[in-house]
């Protein structure tokens, strides 16, 4: 069952090309990574993705629907959540409401309901919370809930995305480079919470650069190179890829 | 002592006027990051919208409190939806522009508004037919009329309504989270477009109140009146804190004191408040930018 396709993309930025059809599709309930050297197009791709960028050819489908001419906000509810490299978390907010702002896009509640605080929507934002709190429950961050998002260490704060972004209850999760800057504990951590999210059916597509973690972790790994895939499938066999090496490691004249 | 307490109240009802527009300014600073120079002509349409009203419904609902309540509601659905409107029109195409785009749009804005009155009403001042009487109270040495107390209960009843709105409700949190990080919340699921236009919905509505409050309690509009308005209400906000909600009520509140204390000073002059006023405003931007409750913005390089 494949849950996103890629089809021959393609993406010009003035005269530059970043992507030259790219195609790949990944597999229900897997863990994929993306991986390639700094500049191959990994995060114009995840880009085009999410509605960010519109691919300049080519068809992206999430779970069999089009994603093309579908606004960012509207791919969310398709079900397709993201987390950033650099961390963007609304600071000033506590790490629960962070957290419920994720659900924003599940819930039914219209603006006159929620401006005269009606009963049915105060009972929608106690289920929110519930919602919202079993996931911090999930990434193991329950204790700090009330905290200040902007206030936490790095590792928690990664936590409250990962956390944010499932409250969206997406059918993809994309992680763009989620062991940046984690210790090796917190790695550890990862790999655990990462099988536990393909454990209860969700798929995740990762950017990384941490090879033992992406070899260690993912059912299959696309390669890319200059804006072009350059290989997909097993990690194993990616690794022995003359192709991926040569992207890696350059190649003798 | 009577004196003191009955300019009091004067700077506590002149300031619920800044705080009622003040937290227009405030919510569209908070949210686009923008300073919607057309808001103090969105409160005199509010009160000419309010005036229209009333008079098309003074038959059946008379021009009493029955026919001012009406007026109130009705010119803040209809301002709101016009507040809309300007964000669509003016703002949301240019959402991508230099800063200095919208500043100089939202300038336009204002200009429309106010020449468009202007030539309906052919720039004389017109008469709030509301008939409100003159029933007061006398509180110890001080006279509180009944309009004035309708305006200070309204005016904190709504400051606390949208606090609640904001901080407890999953729209007032996403009105939160667009206003921290645009692109993250619009990444997230969150509507921005549709939470841009419930803030100017609701920062137009309450200058709409603020408008027909204005024709009920001095009896007349003018086209220019949201000029001067707008400038004070700004200030308000400045002093209160840009961007902070409460802010914009203390904000409001302190202006207005300060505007009746300092036109009472001897020798000075009434004349001398704006003086007073602006200085403020100088005075805040200078030593305390971030105003009395706003929070230090880091700019990122």
């Amino acid at each position: 069952m494949t849950i996103l396709e890629v089809k021959q993309v393609s993406l010009r930025i003035g005269g530059l090309s970043v992507l030259t059809d790219v195609s790949f599709s990944l597999n229900k309930g897997a863990i994929h990574s993306l991986i390639g050297p700094n500049g191959a197009g990994k995060t114009s791709l995840f880009n085009c993705i999410t509605g960010f960028y519109r691919p300049t050819a080519g068809a992206i489908r999430l779970d069999g629907t089009s994603l093309a001419r579908v606004t960012p906000h509207r791919v969310v509810r398709l079900g397709l959540a993201r987390t950033f490299q650099n961390i963007r978390l609304f600071k000033e907010m506590t790490v629960l409401e962070n957290v419920m702002a994720g659900c924003h896009c599940r819930s039914e509640g219209s603006i006159v309901s929620a401006l005269l605080r009606t009963r049915a929507h105060r009972r929608e934002e106690e289920s929110i919370r519930e919602i919202s709190r079993r996931w911090l429950d999930f990434v193991g961050l329950r204790a700090k809930e009330q905290r200040r998002a902007g206030d936490l260490p790095y590792g928690d704060r990664r936590r409250v995305e990962w956390a944010r972004a499932l409250a969206s209850e997406p059918k993809l999760l994309m992680l763009d480079e989620p062991a940046a800057g984690l210790t090796h504990t917190e790695k550890a951590e990862l790999i655990e919470l990462l099988r536990r999210i393909r454990g209860q059916g969700t798929t995740i597509l990762l950017i990384e650069h941490d090879m033992p973690l992406i070899m260690q972790v993912s059912d299959h790994v696309v390669v890319m190179d200059h804006g072009q895939k350059i290989a997909d499938g097993e990690p194993a066999a990616v690794r022995r890829n003359p192709q991926v090496i040569e992207a890696y490691l350059g190649v003798e004249e | 002592m009577g004196f003191f307490l009955q300019q009091l109240m004067n700077g506590l009802i002149l300031g619920s006027f800044y705080a009622l527009i003040a937290l227009g300014y405030t919510m569209v600073f908070g949210v686009l990051k923008l300073l919607n120079f057309a808001h103090g002509d969105i409160y005199m349409v509010g009160g000419f919208v309010g005036l229209l009203i009333l008079k098309l419904g003074s038959s059946w609902l008379g021009s009493g409190w029955l026919g001012v309540v009406v007026a109130l509601f009705g010119s803040a659905a209809l301002v709101g939806a016009l507040g809309m409107l300007i964000e669509r029109v003016a703002y949301r195409p240019l959402r991508q522009a230099p800063r200095l785009s919208v500043l100089i749009t939202a300038l336009a804005a204002s200009m429309v508004l106010n020449s468009a009155v202007l030539a309906l009403t052919g720039g004389r001042p017109v008469a709030f037919p509301a008939d409100l009487g003159f029933v007061g109270y006398d509180l110890g040495p001080i006279h509180i009329s009944v309009i004035q107390m309708a305006l200070l209960v309204s005016t904190l009843i709504l400051m606390l309504v949208l606090e609640l709105f904001v901080s407890r409700t999953q729209y007032g949190r996403a009105m939160r989270a667009v206003s921290y990080d645009m692109v993250a919340s619009r990444l997230m699921g969150i509507d921005v477009s549709q939470i841009v236009s419930l803030t100017f919905f609701l920062g137009s509505a309450l200058a709409a109140i603020g408008g027909v409050f204005a024709g009920s309690y001095y009896g007349s509009l003018h086209f220019f009146m949201g000029f001067i308005m707008g400038l004070k209400a700004f200030t308000a906000a400045v002093i209160g804190g840009i961007g902070s909600i409460p802010g914009a009520m203390l904000g409001g509140l302190t202006l207005g004191l300060l505007e009746t204390f300092g036109s009472s000073i001897p020798f000075i002059g009434s004349e001398w408040r704006d003086v007073a006023v602006f200085g403020a405003l100088i005075f805040f931007l200078v030593l305390k930018p971030t105003g009395i409750l706003g929070k230090t913005m880091v700019e990122r390089i």
